[in-house]
């Protein structure tokens, strides 16, 4: 094992350097941090961070015996490796095995019709094992004369085998989660209205996300909070 | 820059004009006085508040104007906390960062009330800024105290101070970041859109991140140093809040915000 002053050096180390990276893409704009960051040369540097928080945990007894500690640790472990099963290049890994699950993509759906072909990104065609019938697409307006809009629905219909299987309303900020993807409600046609844009976007690494949220946050409000601010432990 | 003559602005120039009144009395060494003059600054702040909750029919942080209205709205009850939780003074200074956070609200942004777009129609919108907006006027005090240790030559108290302040608020600037990227897979697909505020405010949360770890190498064996880790993460909190939503430099999502 390392020796500990070495492990925490390079520990802040990377926590600088991330943070020039961070700043360093927010110049550069979202799509070119999104490719830089989810690049094979970043990955190295994520499995590296994973590598280092991991000895970390090992050689700090304190990491291990205090919880608060140990959970925002362990919670930052699995933002790193939830976020990498939720990349497109972890997800093609599954698709090349046979297992085809669609990353994310749009689908077109008329009303009264039902559609279970989904356009992913590089412009290939997919199949979704269900499909979905648009019963009717909605646009609410603020009830005054300034023509805002309020919000966007489209009421569906999930269709499995020929049966409906589920009915729902999708709307902004109000997704559906059906099997094992999000459907979100994403555009419409602007002349007459009769068609919705759905966005389906696969949740595979997300509850890894969700369970490091949760660790983190427990973790970093216990620690700071309960142990340093009521307890008075300041060292 | 200009000045308002509406209802709005006027219970805001108030507020300004009782943090100042409360802070001259303070400094005089009033502080009984001056503590019940800042009170009804904070009483004229939350009838502000309210008044533009009622005119625009939503919870007022939808765009700068509002946010900066919120924030001379917290220096008050932050002023108790830290007082109570964390025996840190400084209401003087708290009553100052009340009249310069008011500022831009009253004089330069636009006050015109907007309809709330449907992506910020959430449960999420709420604790997402007023969580943040809570961080940010912590991290600001805490700031203060870490100039005060950078500019005096005996910088132990301040760094103290300034350190305890920064426990306080972390774990909500982790709280809003999380939300923020909960709310975000609901309303956009994706947990994380790599937006220039988005990583600026990764950016600053792993800057106290990176603080923690040094301040727990290091102790208190350069003070100067520490304070100025926290004085950083004010400035990049700045950008944060301002800079990329006021510049043509980091267009994103979060640009509606102006």
């Amino acid at each position: 094992m390392p020796n500990k002053r070495v492990i925490l050096t390079v520990g802040l180390t990377l926590i600088i350097a991330l943070t020039a990276l961070c700043v360093f893409g927010a110049f550069i704009g979202a799509e070119r941090t999104h490719k830089a960051f989810n690049s094979i040369p970043f990955a190295a540097f994520w499995f590296f961070f994973v590598f280092l928080l991991a000895i970390g945990i090992f050689s700090f007894r304190n990491l291990f015996r205090k919880p608060a500690l140990f959970a925002m640790h362990l919670g930052f472990i699995l933002l790193i490796l939830g976020s990498m099963t939720g990349t497109e290049i972890y997800n093609n890994q599954f698709a090349s095995a046979g297992l085809t699950k669609i990353y994310r993509g749009k689908m077109l759906i008329f009303e009264g019709g039902s559609q279970n072909k989904v356009l992913a990104e590089p412009g290939t065609m997919a199949v979704l094992p269900f499909a979905i019938k648009l019963d009717d697409f909605r646009i609410e307006y603020y009830p005054d004369d300034s023509n805002a809009v309020k919000d966007y629905f489209s009421d569906i219909e999930i269709i499995k085998d020929s049966n409906t299987v589920k009915t729902a309303t999708i709307e902004v900020n109000k997704p559906l989660h059906f099997g094992g993807y999000h459907i979100y409600q994403h555009g419409y046609d602007e002349q007459h209205g009769r068609f919705t844009i759905l966005e389906v976007v696969s949740d595979t690494g997300l509850s890894i996300i969700y369970a490091g949220f949760i660790f983190v946050c427990i973790g970093v409000a216990w620690h700071f909070w309960y142990e340093r601010l009521i307890k008075k432990r300041y060292l | 820059m200009r000045i308002y003559f509406t209802t709005q602005h006027l219970l805001i120039y108030q507020t300004m004009a009782l943090y100042l009144l409360a802070w001259a009395v303070y400094v005089l060494k009033y502080k009984k006085t001056g503590t019940a003059i800042y009170t009804l600054g904070f009483v004229v702040a939350a009838i502000s508040v309210a008044y533009r909750w009622i005119t625009v029919e939503h919870i007022p942080l939808q765009n700068l104007f509002e946010v900066f209205l919120f924030l001379g709205l917290l220096v008050f009850p932050l002023s108790l906390l830290s007082q109570k939780v964390l025996n840190v003074g400084g209401y003087g200074c708290d009553m100052i960062i009340g009249i310069i956070v008011l500022f831009p609200a009253g004089f330069v942004f636009s006050a015109a009330p907007q309809h709330l777009p449907p992506a910020l129609q959430c449960w999420l919108f709420t604790p997402h800024i007023a969580i943040y907006m809570l961080a940010y006027i912590i991290m600001t005090k805490a700031a203060c105290q870490g100039l005060g240790g950078l500019l005096c030559s005996s910088a132990i108290d301040h760094e103290f101070r300034a350190y305890k302040l920064v426990c306080l608020g972390f774990p909500l600037l982790t709280i809003g970041l999380v939300l923020g990227s909960f709310w975000a897979k609901i309303a956009w697909g994706d947990y994380w859109n790599w937006d220039p505020k988005e990583m600026w405010s990764l950016a600053t949360w792993l800057l106290f991140i990176g603080y923690f770890h040094y301040r727990y190498m290091t102790g208190v064996k350069y003070l100067k140093l520490n304070c100025l880790w926290i004085v950083t993460g004010f400035v990049f909190i700045l950008i944060t809040l301002l800079w990329v939503n006021l510049s043509r430099i980091f267009i994103g999502l979060h640009n509606y915000a102006l």
